[in-house]
């Protein structure tokens, strides 16, 4: 063995792991640019890769496959790296640890994720995406985000849960933890964990209610993995699956309904992400090859433009302090860069010509008309003209224009905008050269976006969603509301469920312990002068048969001299004693 | 509303199916690729829908104050 046939025999996943544990020892200058190392080298492994190697070991009675290559897992590989490394030149300025940490741990993750070749490795890595996503909600550090990335843990933990059990059960009934298409009942449990990181409604309100409540510089990384980890495992286990059709174009409609009525941007953009997966879902249940291919595809460019919005609109709550978009508005003066920027990564998710949605999307939509699913086409179509219309329209119209409200606008790390800029080339670089897209794709592709069917049907929609957007432009005002979502179903009774098991037994247990101290109080005051105690009860009781008031107090501390009995008293005990045992004695 | 939009709309309406009649320019196997600027009126009404339904579920039903979930937890 060669040494570099050893080293394509190391799952990349480890290098950032490892990267991640000598992350700490490192000074504060190094790790930004240690950070940014590590995808750079994790790319240049998965680019060595062979296709079809599959390196494992045997761990107890287990095959444990931790890499197994083949053109999805490389496809979905090569962006976990290169998201991760544009979130890593976002996040250069930031100085904290922990955050940088926590993405290494959940980036490596995702990449160990999409290269586990059997259903234990995946599962190890599954959870471990949890521990580094739960930080980054939580570095936001605000009394939302607290609650929130309990939550997302609790979900994630259930959904967990789901898998372990359906992987339990795959395994004791096939003998078989390999990680390949599934199917029999275990693989229901396994698909119910799935679809929560998937976000398929209605197990998706973890999403937008972690993601907008994260950092600044997390939610870039966590618009990248989770979900899209997801929807290669369902590519993987579930493709052709006909539920999942539908689940997809539900999800697209809901998702662009909800993320319309929206307040917060990244609320807004993390519900574009419900939407955007919706296709993706439908996609892997179409299950052609041009519809596998084009939920790949889908997955590739979305993890870039996405990230890319969420960047811009972290750069906006970063140099103002505000995401809603009732207190937004007027900043196309003060922000110009972030609003071109922000509108490369919006006309790459609507599906403009030359940007990387129309290239990618557009598979997925023509897969659902060429299987003949007419309904769902017509769907994802609507849910292409609804995502134009919150994110290329509404966003940017009250974000940036509407009513100028002078907001006071700090300046933003240059690393910002290196990370948004290379992302936004991204977009654009796919979007002109599709072909070096589809050359990763898992099938052999002969698609041909730039029809002109293609942009007419492109330019119909969006010039018409842009033309009624603007017909409506009086009523299109931000709420300063929260909208109720599936997530009402356990946040609602929470506070009950609180009363019920938390506060109702830490009261009674407060009350008895109350009582308990306060009987040994009086127990320990009593024990000081047991004498004094007696002696003042029965010259109490005594004044209350002679209707006289109570004795002055005893004191508090037995004194032996005040209870002293006399002399005399003590002889005719002594003698009493006597007398009794001399006559017990002659009891026989 | 403003007149210019609706004006500019319906103009570009009226040039977008008629160029669809002339040239046949929209494709499929379905029944929509016989209507003339099928997906211009998808577009359109599609965006009309959302809107629609985001602000009827949004006032009539879904909507509480900002602070809904926590009212009843912090004390």
């Amino acid at each position: 063995m060669t040494l570099t046939e050893i080293i394509n025999t190391i799952p990349p996943a480890l290098v950032l792991l490892i990267g991640a544990a000598l992350l700490p020892v490192l000074s504060v200058r190094l790790r930004p640019l240690v950070f940014l190392a590590l995808p750079v080298l994790a790319l240049l492994m998965i680019v060595n890769l062979e296709p079809g190697t599959a390196a494992g070991f045997a761990f107890m009675n287990l095959e444990l496959v931790p890499l197994r290559v083949d053109s999805l897992s490389l496809a979905f590989g090569y962006v976990f790296c290169l998201i991760s490394f544009f979130g890593g030149l976002y996040a250069f300025h930031l100085k904290e640890k922990g955050q940088q940490i926590a993405a290494l741990i959940y980036a490596g993750s995702a990449l160990g994720a999409v290269f586990a070749g059997d259903l234990f490795t995946l599962f190890v890595f599954w959870e471990l995406m949890l521990v580094g996503s739960a930080y980054l909600v939580w570095a936001g550090r605000t009394r939302h985000s607290a609650g929130a990335g309990m939550r997302y843990i609790i979900v994630h933990l259930a959904g967990g849960g789901f898998l372990l059990a359906g992987i339990l059960w795959q395994f004791s009934q096939t003998g078989s933890i390999e990680f390949s298409h599934l199917e029999g009942a275990p693989s229901w449990l396994i698909l119910a964990g799935f679809a929560v990181n998937a976000a398929v409604v209605p197990v998706h309100a973890w999403l937008p209610d972690a993601y907008p409540e994260s950092s600044v510089t997390g939610s870039v990384f966590l618009s990248a993995f989770t979900t899209k980890v997801a929807i290669y495992t369902l590519i993987r286990g579930f493709e052709g699956l006909e539920i999942l059709v539908w689940a997809g174009a539900v999800m697209a409609v809901y998702g662009a309904v909800y993320a319309f009525m929206q307040n917060d941007i990244r609320r807004v953009l993390a519900y574009g992400i419900i939407s955007q997966l919706g296709f993706m879902v439908a996609a892997v249940g179409i299950g052609t090859p041009l519809a596998i291919n084009g939920a790949v595809a889908h997955a590739f460019s979305h993890i870039l433009y996405k990230g890319l919005l969420f960047m811009c609109a972290g750069a906006v709550l970063f140099a103002t302090g505000r995401s809603r978009l009732t207190e937004l508005g007027g900043l196309w003066r003060s922000m110009p860069a972030v609003l071109v920027l922000y509108m490369i990564g919006a006309v790459s998710i609507s599906g403009f010509p030359l940007f990387s949605g129309f290239v990618s999307k557009s598979m997925e939509i023509y897969a659902a008309e060429a299987g003949h699913h007419t309904a769902v086409f017509l769907l994802l179509q609507l849910a292409s003209a609804g995502t134009f219309l919150y994110t290329g329209l509404k966003l940017p119209y009250l974000i940036f224009f509407a009513r100028d409200k002078k907001l006071p606008a700090s300046s933003i790390p240059r690393g910002m905008y290196a990370g948004m800029g290379l992302a936004a080339l991204s977009c654009i670089l796919i979007g002109i050269f599709p072909q070096a897209l589809y050359s990763i794709l898992p099938f052999q592709a002969d698609y041909q976006p730039y029809t002109a069917a293609h942009l007419w049907e492109t330019v119909s929609i969006l010039l018409f969603t842009g033309l009624v957007f603007w017909l409506m432009l009086d009523k299109i005002k931000p709420w300063p509301h929260a909208i109720l979502d599936f997530d009402w179903f356990y946040r609602r009774p929470a506070g009950l469920v609180y009363r019920v098991f938390v506060e109702t037994p830490a009261r009674v247990f407060t009350r008895t312990n109350d009582g308990v101290m306060l009987l040994a109080g009086w127990l320990s005051g009593v024990a000081a002068n047991p004498v004094g105690f007696i002696i003042w009860h029965a010259g109490r009781l005594k004044n209350w048969i002679h209707k006289l008031p109570p004795p002055a107090a005893e004191p508090a501390v037995f004194d032996p001299n005040r209870y002293r009995g006399s002399l005399g008293a003590m002889v005719l005990v002594l003698m009493a004693a006597f007398i009794i045992v001399g006559l017990a004695s002659f009891i026989r | 509303m403003k007149k210019t939009p609706i004006f500019v709309s319906l103009v570009l309406l009226a040039v977008f199916m008629s160029a669809d009649v002339m040239f046949h320019l929209t494709h499929g196997d379905g029944w929509w690729a016989a209507v003339p600027g099928f997906f211009a009126l998808l577009g359109g009404s599609g965006c009309l829908a959302i809107i629609t339904a985001a602000w009827l579920l949004g006032h009539l039903w879904l909507s509480r104050y900002e602070d809904y979930y926590d009212a009843d937890r912090d004390n």
